[in-house]
């Protein structure tokens, strides 16, 4: 128990800093001005989504091989925070896209990619709802969460495979940051890693819990 | 028995929205949008559909006026192509001369101008500070 509590409080004090680094340290930009801030967010978010997609597809695999339950659970848990920073991309873009391409939407690859992304990974949390067997449930999961991951890839390749209006900042070949929003970007990143590492604790926890409590009352 | 009925429902309903996703997205053009030289080799071809073209908007070409909502402007690609692009609607506020645009619209083969439905402006890769 203890390593979640000092986990929760690092992160806390992680998103203050964060927090400081992405509305004062960080310059503001020249043709975006104030809202380009929010690109601390969108971007960390999208790595948080991306990394927890990862973790479900390791831990699928794993489940697969070792037909241990405690991974389905982790599994479980990564896809449900990492559809929940992948919403937050979706919500953070528009506000950005609006004030800077001057449309909320557009059918552009990244933008479409991401929102298949999100749909395979809500498609993968209705299917865990609908299968009440435990073992075929997390069979049946496994196989998604290795599936649905190959969207990943594509999202973030997108804006280098094909044209598009989503800008490249920070991949190769990109147009690059000021040294002090690399900075900034950079300790957003990390305090998102931190908060998706207590989140993924807590829900792993609960979720194996669950899992108890089912067996106790099948 | 129910449950598997549910469950193929809501395979059909996911599998139709990423099909629906991929259609609106990719196929419709193989590209998101093409570059002034190609719409001004074969225009017909892609006018049918509409299109979207990107371009940077040449310097002193703009003609703008807010109250009746019209913009006027040429936009050049790489090789130095250029069309004229004519726009009805409210303006962005971030287009103005140097940037990238990609516009929407269908081109008008008889007066030799895109007719834009949209503007979207692009905003800069390369991120910097006012001041140094």
């Amino acid at each position: 128990m203890k390593i979640q509590k000092i986990l929760d409080i690092f992160a806390v004090l992680m998103v203050c800093v964060a927090l400081y680094f992405a509305f004062i340290f960080a310059p503001s930009e020249k043709v975006m001005g104030a809202i380009q801030r929010i690109f601390y967010f969108h971007v960390s978010s999208a790595w948080i989504a991306f990394f927890a997609f990862f973790v479900t597809f390791v831990f699928s695999i794993l489940f697969l091989i070792k037909q241990n339950y405690l991974f389905d659970d982790i599994a479980e848990s990564s896809a449900e925070i990492g559809i929940l920073f992948c919403t937050i991309v979706l919500i953070t873009g528009p506000i950005w896209a609006k004030p800077a391409w001057g449309v909320w939407w557009t059918w552009d690859p990244r933008l479409t990619t991401t929102t298949i992304l999100w749909f395979i990974y809500a498609g993968y949390l209705m299917l865990r709802k609908f299968i009440d067997e435990p073992d075929k449930r997390a069979r049946f999961a496994s196989a998604v969460g290795i599936i649905g991951f190959i969207d990943v890839p594509i999202v973030f390749f997108s804006i280098r495979w094909w044209r598009t209006i989503h800008p490249n900042v920070v991949q190769e070949g990109g147009g690059g940051l000021h040294p002090d929003m690399t900075k900034a970007l950079l300790i957003s990143v990390f305090a998102f890693t931190v908060l998706y590492a207590a989140l993924l604790l807590k829900r792993t926890h609960i979720a194996s819990l669950t899992r108890k409590i089912d067996s106790l009352e099948g | 028995m129910k449950k598997s009925w549910k469950l193929l429902l809501a395979g059909l309903v996911f599998i139709g929205a990423i099909g629906y996703l991929m259609n609106s997205g990719f196929s419709e053009e193989s590209v998101y949008y093409l570059e002034v030289s190609e719409v001004l080799e074969n225009p017909a071809k892609f006018n049918e559909k509409g299109m979207r073209v990107s371009g940077d908007v040449v310097t002193g070409t703009i003609t703008k006026d807010f109250k009746k909502q019209y913009l006027e402007f040429d936009i050049a690609d790489a090789d130095g192509k250029a069309m004229k692009v004519i726009y009805n609607g409210i303006i962005p506020d971030t287009f103005k001369e140097d940037i990238q645009v990609i516009v929407e619209g269908r081109y008008d083969q008889e007066a030799k101008y895109f007719k834009a439905a949209s503007v979207l402006t692009k905003c800069p890769s390369k991120y910097e500070t006012e001041v140094e």
